[in-house]
């Protein structure tokens, strides 16, 4: 294989290791010798060496003539000598001394390369040049002599002249791609991308296994001006010349991913997953990419491609579970529900996750999720517990505890909190620890409190965890709260009445008959004139009415409760719940805005503070 | 629905910091610069803000860490809320008079005006970023990207303050040629550049540098600020000293040094560094000896700080506003310039912060004819070694810096009202 021609691209005394007609070696020591100043070298060599690295060249030179004129064949002593003078910027004698190299030794490659780098240094560029045109036509039928002039040309930076040096080897050699990685490189070296790309592909069109280091060469130049289009332009024309070429369509939807343009890459990866016969696993793979960077349409493309094409194929169930998941999630963003309007999504995830489970047994994940479907988006609960308790059943500890809090809350849901009540306590038997188990135990304690077992309730939350990072430990605290203000022993309801007919409401909306929530929760408001309860039911009924899309009404909820309790603490809850409503629900920006200000002044330390202030930022904007 | 998760613990917490918020009508505001300030950095912003809405703002230097006294304008208390930005009612005279006291270290500056800010930076992207940058940005600041074109084109006097980016003065394209020359960034910058000579007419990079830095030296000497970070301090006066000889490897250039340079650098035309000596190796990422880094054993984040020095607030008030800060100790950090070599400074500069450890200099100012310059050593306050190719840091996630407090000092400096000098 080639060197790159970058590996000679490094200061000169590198290129002299590789001299066209180096001298005998045992007569004068090699360059490395020159370099570390091996023993053999006079001491005062080492001492020149130092000078010349800590830039005296001129204290170098008169120590360096002397060893030279004591040892003239002494060919690492003699490049020290020449490399003084050029950083003493003394070209003349630079110059000379590798005339004097040249008539004793004969015309090489090597040396007039040399002359023309020094020249060139020396500002004389037409010297240079034909310095450089000596080389050439010293050796012209060397590989090597190119390589030293196109080198010496690059080191100068005059990429464009390098770059024809190299052409002029090819034809002169007679072989056509001779020094192509070297002039792609220079391409890349002289931003002329498009030409750098040409190159790069055809380099890969012939010979496969430089793919990896094609890509490496063009992730360098991939942040240069204009480098990006130059290569959509070159991958276009690689492939109008060659469209089955494995490499090329790889390197073309490599390319396509790295500029983000998924639909010119889905193309590239349709071909090559059917050229290379992937079966489907490129497509797949691309899939992952390119949900991943939010290009939904183009990863579900490639999956049902994948499918269409390959349905028993090795990638069929990781295809069929990665579009499941994939319109779940776009069903969740979509906001579906079976009582609000047609479900394409979900009903596209709930086909494939059955045609996953018809695949495998094995897939709890899929498993929880198509349970987590039915319930979230179908509120079919027979069909998720039975779901549900497949997993929960199974021997994965994690998705099994997931399956029993997701029992739980379907239970919940329909209305059984004896059953719900057995599931969550399974988990909590199970796990004792952790998250699983601080979440079943604030279910439990949300059960007692839905079942009017206030006092119980109040334990179980007073037992959990404080940590305030964690979701699950909030809403416990919040519980706590309502429960610890609402608990009357004296007074008109010692029997703490209203705060079980609150839980009662609460459990309503939970369950999503928001109807006979609020229509609890009016009485309540009614009976409950002056109770600590007050807030709490207003801010419940605000929610409940902007469930049953009445937004306007929710906001009169909640003006309500700020003027009946100033102090409550879902002041800065409601204030946030306005604003959302105001934004979303009623489009009006400019309430919505000046709620999200009257929480920065009443509650800068609010945990809601910093989303406020984001989001009052985006309504003062223009657009 | 857009869910929260809230927490009645904050929510309590919220109740008892509500009783203490500023909605009570108060005659003027205080925003502190202690520890409790919510958010430092953005305070800049905001006094920003107020100067630009023509607002007056007093600096109340040594008092709770320079905090800002201003009228309880409504606008200004709406853009402190959205911001993020604590403050708090008070009697404005009050505080004035306090700060006044001539037994306290502590003064009042008066803030006028917006300062017109410059950003010298190439149009380039360029893989590393820029701390000036970043803490304008986040403190929503807002600034002026010039280059060589208005520089040269004379338009700098438009301007009361000007950030020199991470650029390399000398034209050796920040001595990144070792292990960069092949990145199209680098052979990018090194094109743009030279084209820019040329288009300028001056035969190489370094020359049309050394014009740039006379001038950016001129309007600073006529009145202007100078404000300069990591490399963009010593090269800046590396490029002054050598205006009559080569300095630039011939890799960067095609000629080579001066075999003579060392004796023809030229100390009298620089602004803080003299006596120096270059290192001229092209695969050597430093530019000088002017750069002073700790050695490799006290490299570590967790030990190198350096301290701020305390002048008198009375007397001193242009270095006493330069190191206002919430701690008198900030955490080092590295840079290609990391920390300047005490020696090598000219007489009359002043040292705001040195490294108790290595001695050495990490934040100087000092007065160049009718103007005034600062130079902070190292690049990323919040970063101990930004590499190149390093995501940009989240500032919001360092909104109380003191490091980058440094910086913003010097936004607002330009906006004090001048004082007679009383030393």
């Amino acid at each position: 294989m080639r060197l790159p021609v970058v590996l000679l691209l490094v200061p000169v005394w590198c290129l002299a290791q590789t001299p066209a007609a180096p001298p005998p070696p045992a007569a004068v020591g090699t360059v490395e010798d020159a370099r570390v100043g091996r023993p053999e070298q006079p001491a005062s060599f080492d001492l020149a060496q130092r000078l010349l690295m800590g830039g005296q060249a001129e204290q170098a030179i008169p120590i360096l003539e002397d060893l030279v004129a004591a040892q003239p064949e002494n060919l690492p002593i003699w490049l020290r000598l020449t490399e003084a003078y050029a950083a003493a910027r003394r070209y003349t004698e630079a110059v000379a001394l590798i005339d004097a190299r040249e008539s004793r030794e004969g015309r090489s490659a090597y040396w007039s390369s040399e002359r023309g780098r020094l020249l060139a240094e020396a500002g004389l560029q037409d010297e240079a040049l034909a310095a450089w045109e000596d080389a050439i036509a010293a050796e012209p039928e060397s590989e090597q002599t190119y390589r030293l002039v196109a080198s010496a040309l690059a080191s100068a930076r005059r990429y464009d002249e390098a770059i024809g040096v190299y052409e002029r080897g090819r034809e002169r050699l007679g072989r056509p791609t001779l020094f192509d990685i070297e002039r792609a490189t220079l391409y890349g070296l002289a931003l002329r991308y498009g030409e750098a790309a040409d190159l790069y592909l055809s380099i890969v069109s012939r010979e496969p296994r430089a793919l990896p280091a094609v890509r490496n060469q063009l992730v360098r130049m991939m942040g240069g001006e204009g480098a990006a289009e130059a290569f959509a332009a070159s991958a276009d024309r690689a492939l109008a010349r060659d469209p089955t070429s494995l490499p090329v369509r790889s390197l073309v939807g490599w390319l396509a991913l790295e500029r983000g343009d998924y639909r010119t890459a889905l193309d590239a990866t349709r071909a090559l997953d059917r050229l290379e016969q992937q079966q489907g696993q490129g497509l797949l793979e691309f899939a992952r990419a390119a949900e991943g960077a939010g290009a939904l349409d183009e990863a579900n493309a490639a999956l049902d491609e994948a499918l269409q094409r390959y349905p028993e194929g090795p990638a069929a169930l990781d295809a069929t579970l990665a579009r499941a998941a994939l319109a779940d999630r776009r069903a969740r963003e979509a906001g579906e529900h079976v009582g609000r309007g047609p479900t394409p999504f979900a009903d596209a995830a709930r086909e494939d996750y059955r045609a996953a489970m018809a695949l495998t047994h094995e897939a709890p994940p899929h498993t929880l999720a198509l349970a987590h479907l039915l319930r979230d988006v179908y509120a079919d609960y027979d069909a998720a517990t039975v779901l549900l308790q497949s997993v929960a059943t199974g021997p994965d500890a994690a998705s099994a505890a997931s399956a029993g809090l997701a029992l739980g809350d379907v239970a919940v849901r329909a209305g059984d909190l004896d059953a719900a009540r057995e599931h969550f306590t399974t988990v909590e038997s199970a796990h004792r620890l952790g998250p699983a188990a601080e979440q079943a135990r604030f279910e439990l304690a949300l059960l007692d409190f839905y079942e009017g077992l206030v006092y119980s309730a109040l334990a179980r939350v007073e037992a959990m965890d404080d940590n305030t990072a964690a979701d699950v430990s909030n809403d416990a605290i919040s519980l706590r709260v309502t429960l610890q203000e609402n608990i009357t022993e004296v007074g008109p309801d010692t029997t703490s009445d209203g705060l079980r007919q609150y839980a009662r409401a609460a459990l309503l909306h939970r369950q999503g008959h928001d109807a006979d929530a609020l229509a609890r929760l009016d009485s309540l408001a009614a009976a409950l004139t002056g109770h600590p309860i007050q807030d709490e039911l207003l801010f419940l009924s605000a929610q409940t009415l902007r469930a049953l899309e009445r937004p306007a009404d929710a906001v009169n909820a909640l003006e309500r409760l700020a003027s009946i309790d100033p102090t409550s603490f879902f002041r800065d809850r409601s204030l946030v719940l306005q604003a959302e409503i105001f934004e979303m629900d009623l489009d009006d920006r400019a309430s919505a805005a000046d709620r999200y200000d009257r929480l920065l002044i009443d509650f800068p330390a609010s945990l809601f503070a910093p989303e406020a202030r984001l989001r009052l930022r985006r309504l003062r904007s223009p657009s | 629905m857009i869910p929260f998760r809230p927490s009645i613990r904050g929510v309590l917490l919220a109740l008892l910091l509500a009783a203490a918020s500023p909605a009570v009508v108060a005659q003027d505001l205080v925003i502190p610069m202690d520890d409790s300030q919510t958010d430092h950095l953005r305070a800049y912003g905001v006094v920003y803000w107020a100067l630009a809405e023509g607002l007056e703002v007093d600096w109340l230097l040594n008092v709770r860490g320079g905090s800002f006294v201003a009228a309880a304008d409504n606008r200004l208390q709406a853009e402190l809320r959205v911001r993020g930005v604590s403050y708090e009612p008070t009697n404005g005279a009050a505080l004035l008079a306090e700060a006044d006291r001539p037994d306290a270290n502590t003064s009042v500056v008066r803030l006028e005006r917006a300062p017109r800010i410059a950003v010298y930076a190439p149009a380039q992207t360029l893989p590393w970023d820029d701390a000036v940058l970043l803490a304008l940005t986040y403190a929503e600041v807002p600034y002026e990207q010039i280059y060589d074109d208005d520089i040269l084109d004379g338009r700098l006097s438009e301007f009361d303050w000007v950030h020199l980016h991470h650029e390399d003065f000398t034209g050796q394209y920040g001595k990144f040629y070792a292990q960069y020359r092949s990145q199209a960034w680098y052979q990018q910058q090194q094109r743009d550049a030279e084209a820019d000579a040329r288009a300028h007419g001056f035969a190489k990079v370094s020359h049309l540098k050394l014009a740039v830095a006379r001038s950016i030296r001129d309007y600073v000497e006529g009145g202007g600020f100078l404000f300069a970070m990591c490399s963009g301090t010593d090269t800046f006066d590396i490029a002054l000293a050598a205006h009559t000889t080569d300095i630039v490897p011939a890799e960067m250039d095609g000629d080579g040094i001066d075999p003579s340079y060392a004796d023809a650098l030229d100390f009298s035309q620089t602004l803080a560094f003299q006596n120096f000596a270059l290192r001229t190796n092209p695969m050597e990422y430093e530019h000088s000896d002017i750069d002073a880094p700790p050695p490799q054993a006290l490299q570590n984040p967790l030990t190198d700080y350096f301290t701020l020095f305390d002048f008198s607030a009375k007397f001193d008030p242009v270095p006493t506003m330069l190191t206002q800060d919430h701690v008198a100790s900030v955490r080092g950090f590295m840079g290609q310039t990391t920390a300047f070599r005490r020696d090598a400074l000219k007489p009359g500069v002043v040292v705001l912060a040195e490294s108790p450890t290595t001695g050495s200099v990490r934040y100087l100012y000092g007065p160049a004819g009718q103007g005034f310059f600062a130079f902070y050593a190292g690049h990323d306050p919040e970063d101990y070694q930004h590499f190149v190719g390093d995501p940009p840091t989240d500032l919001a996630l360092f909104k109380n810096s003191p490091g980058y407090r440094l910086i913003l000092n010097n936004v607002l400096f330009p906006a004090a009202k001048k004082q007679p000098q009383k030393t």
